[in-house]
């Protein structure tokens, strides 16, 4: 089984009034992801509302054998780690993700969501945060994105305070080869490789040091094409063991999925 | 026959891709089905001099003349750029020239310090007959080390330029996110009323079916599959194309055809 870790709706779904209106470009989404091989596609929330999670868990049971979602966290929110339960516990999410757009939340401050870190351990479902360390001097490529802004000291201290929570981390950490170097030591922290370029390299080095059992396949849909961010995975220069777990046997565990 | 117009020989100076020599490249483009490819040499771009890396392209194909095609890497910094891009079409049957403005640093335009030369390299191009490859960037500028960061070209630069040399061939490719540098590139050609530039597919990365929106946008004559190999996996643009949503046709035309027709090879 092929798993997407990482996908989003083809369009911001915060104003629609009914998620008939969202049904016809999410099937084809789907379809282009069937085509390329992919069983499951986890929709990441990008917003952090009620109605979105309102949205995802009834588009999730619109499309059940394709679709699995996670909810946005607001780690500014006190009722957070409730929502995250009803979620998780009522609607069937799967995790939370964290991104430093919706709303404005630096990912510096990622150490200040200790309740929804601890409560997303004892649910036993992941945290999957957006993440991307640029190297000293490469920061000003993406002014608009300082939020996005992720030094490595937060990540190891991720893994030092909260091991029984898993996280993921997007996009390889952004400098990948820090990343990975920083991750290494805390078992509870796991890379997807979704979104940028089908580097040659990146994944394999995921694999060396960290193990395959901590790398995930992941699209970023639809900002990025299916069998490019899988040719990642097919392709690399690891073994076919490693592919499965990569692809989707790590998902399937981590998710619990049939 | 699939023939990828972005193939590199050399050796990248990051990080270890295992893929250096002639044989590796041939493995690779073996296992993801290219029959032929145009290369250029990735040490002509990071070498003090762009002749060495050049001649070791020029070699390669010499050996290998049913599977490679020379790019000349031109520098036009360098002094004696006319003498060896002349050296690479009569010696190596060159058949295009690639343009690295952004690790060269050169500007496309007329500027005060290597514009005039750029002009005087788009004649030559005119002259020889040869299509003019410029690469925006070899990698996304946010993987690049600290200690070597290079901005990419500007696509407004590239689509200047375009327009300044109109009886000149472009090819355009580059990396992060070039769906969206393909779309101002288009937008600006509109305006500008010129189509004398082909896109490579190997930056396009998306969106989901990024392929399809460009063939509806310009067609597909003007689309040249690329794969970047060893930098990037060589399968990842060429299944992009073998899964749009576009004509069998279409998909022949950019595989290869298009290629075919610019370099005046038989498909």
């Amino acid at each position: 089984m092929i798993v997407d870790i990482h996908a989003h709706l083809p369009r911001p779904f915060r104003h629609v009034e009914s998620v008939d209106e969202l049904i016809p470009t999410v099937a084809e989404m789907l379809e282009m992801g069937q085509r390329a091989g992919i069983d499951k596609q986890v929709i990441l929330a990008l917003g952090t509302s009620r109605t979105s999670n309102e949205v995802l868990k009834e588009l999730a049971d619109r499309f059940p054998d394709q679709i699995e979602i996670f909810m946005g966290g607001l780690c500014t929110d006190p009722d957070c780690p409730a929502t995250l339960e009803k979620c998780v516990k009522e609607y069937g999410f799967k995790g939370v993700k964290i991104h430093q757009n919706l709303p404005w939340f630096p990912l510096t401050g990622l150490l200040t969501c200790h309740s929804l870190f601890r409560k997303a351990g004892e649910l036993d479902v992941p945290v999957l945060t957006h993440s991307w360390h640029q190297e000293e001097g490469l920061v000003e490529i993406l002014p608009k994105m300082h939020t996005g802004y992720f030094p490595m000291v937060i990540l190891e201290e991720l893994g030092k305070r909260y091991p029984e929570t898993t996280f993921i981390f997007a996009h390889a950490g952004g400098m990948w080869v820090k990343a990975f170097q920083a991750a290494k030591p805390y078992p509870n922290l796991c890379f997807d490789m979704s979104g940028f370029d089908p580097e040659r390299g990146i994944v394999e080095k995921a694999v060396e040091v960290l193990g395959a059992e901590r790398v995930f396949f992941g699209s970023d849909v639809p900002g990025r094409s299916y069998v490019a961010q899988l040719a990642k995975v097919r392709y690399a220069d690891i073994s076919e063991r490693d592919k499965k777990l990569i692809l989707g046997e790590n998902a399937a565990r981590l998710l619990h999925l049939r | 026959m699939i023939l990828d117009m972005n193939v590199l020989l050399g050796r990248w100076p990051f990080t270890p891709l295992k893929y250096e020599t002639v044989e590796d490249i041939l493995g690779l483009m073996d296992r993801a089905g290219i029959d032929k490819a145009v290369i250029t040499s990735l040490n002509s771009v990071f070498y003090y001099d762009a002749e060495t890396g050049n001649r070791e392209v020029g070699k390669a194909c010499k050996q290998h003349p049913d599977r490679f095609i020379p790019f000349a890497v031109i520098n036009p910094n360098l002094l004696r750029w006319k003498e060896h891009l002349n050296e690479c079409v009569e010696e190596y049957g060159v058949k295009g020239i690639r343009l690295h403005p952004d690790f060269h640093k050169f500007n496309l335009l007329p500027d005060r310090w290597s514009g005039g030369q750029v002009a005087e390299l788009m004649d030559e191009a005119r002259r020889l007959e040869l299509p003019v490859y410029i690469q925006t960037s070899l990698l996304d500028m946010r993987h690049h080390p600290g200690y070597c960061f290079v901005w990419e070209v500007p696509i407004l630069e590239v689509a200047q330029a375009i327009e300044l040399y109109p009886e000149n061939t472009f090819i355009v490719g580059g990396g992060r996110w070039f769906g969206s540098r393909a779309q101002e590139l288009i937008k600006q050609a509109e305006r500008a009323k010129i189509d004398n530039f082909h896109i490579a597919t190997d930056g396009l990365g998306g969106p989901w079916d990024g392929v399809r929106g460009l063939v509806k946008q310009i067609g597909s004559s003007r689309i040249l599959f690329s794969s970047r190999t060893p930098i990037l996996y060589s399968e990842a643009s060429k299944l992009m194309i073998e899964q749009s949503r576009i004509s069998e046709e279409d998909k022949e035309r950019i595989l290869g055809g298009n290629a075919a027709e610019l370099l005046g090879l038989d498909a």
